[in-house]
């Protein structure tokens, strides 16, 4: 009788505090989540994408000769020549280059007609008389 | 004489009694309760996935790189309910939006959810359910600056990984 009566009282605390708990967890124990998914994304270059600006040693006729070429960005450019039609190859690379713009007409220098020294581009032409042996050259620039 | 009038009384006892349930049916009511616990909630709700993107990124570039593109997380949540806090998943980074995707440490920041969509209310109609809050989460990154990252040539292509956001309410 003892052992029954005092099994009993222990039990149904035990059921009391087990139904407190279950209804209580939801909000005493791990708050609820929801998630979402997205992407992270990103491309990688290792190298400037394109040089503009470069310099070479200057190894004019030299069969054979090895042209260092040093760029702005520190990377190595293709250094083959183009087609120049017979002409020598320029040791030269792309890009455009600063410059003043003056202008001369029979040996006389004329006043500068634009004194903007920056990017740009620029053609020269040269007409030659072959019977008289005159120049007419013209310098152009924009 | 006064056998006529107790038969009179009596018939109009009679029909007196008869009326109410000749004329039209009675009612009576009687009061119960409804009732219901609400548990609010919140689930995913985009319908496309979200990119950040950071675009290109040169090594060594001198400046931070921000996202090109970032990302809203929509959610719809009950009614009137906002999640308390969000954070990101610790798989591909941290839970404070720190990773590293191509070698390159990126760190990403939520915003606070804005209600982009208010719900409907629920009606008496049949199926009258209403519909949730849609609420966004804008999220955003930004790469440092300097970073070598990791690639083999002179360029590696888009690559790309699966972040969480995680509301909690």
């Amino acid at each position: 009788m003892y052992k029954v009566s005092y099994i009993k009282p222990t039990t149904s605390a035990l059921f009391v505090i087990a139904l407190v708990v279950g209804i209580a967890w939801p909000r005493l124990g791990l708050a609820a989540q929801a998630a979402n998914q997205f992407n992270v994304k990103v491309r990688l270059q290792t190298s400037a994408p394109e040089s503009a600006f470069c310099r070479s040693s200057n190894a004019p006729g030299s069969f054979g000769a090895t042209i260092t070429v040093v760029c702005a960005t520190g990377a190595v450019v293709d250094i083959a020549p183009r087609n120049t039609g017979g002409m020598p190859w320029s040791p030269m690379h792309g890009g455009a280059y600063r410059y003043l713009f003056s202008s001369n007409a029979a040996g006389y220098k004329l006043d500068s007609i634009d004194d903007y020294a920056g990017v740009g581009s620029i053609a020269s032409w040269r007409v030659i008389d072959l019977s008289s042996w005159k120049y007419l050259e013209m310098l152009v620039n924009w | 004489m006064n056998k006529l009038l107790a038969s009179l009384l009596a018939s109009a006892a009679l029909l007196a009694t008869a009326i109410p349930a000749a004329q039209g049916a009675t009612t009576a009511s009687n009061n119960f309760t409804v009732t219901v616990a609400l548990t609010s909630q919140c689930k995913a709700n985009n319908d496309s996935t979200q990119t950040v993107d950071f675009g290109t990124y040169e090594a060594f570039q001198v400046g931070a790189q921000a996202s090109l593109a970032d990302a809203n997380i929509e959610f719809k949540c009950t009614r009137g309910f906002t999640p308390a806090s969000a954070a990101f998943d610790t798989t591909n980074g941290t839970a404070i939006g720190g990773g590293v995707l191509l070698g390159l440490n990126y760190d990403l920041s939520v915003a606070a959810s804005t209600l982009t969509t208010a719900g409907t209310a629920a009606t008496s109609a049949p199926a009258g359910i209403g519909s949730g809050d849609i609420r966004t989460y804008a999220v955003s990154g930004s790469m440092p600056a300097d970073q070598a990252g990791d690639c083999a040539t002179a360029s590696c292509a888009a690559l790309s990984h699966t972040r969480t956001l995680i509301v909690t309410f």
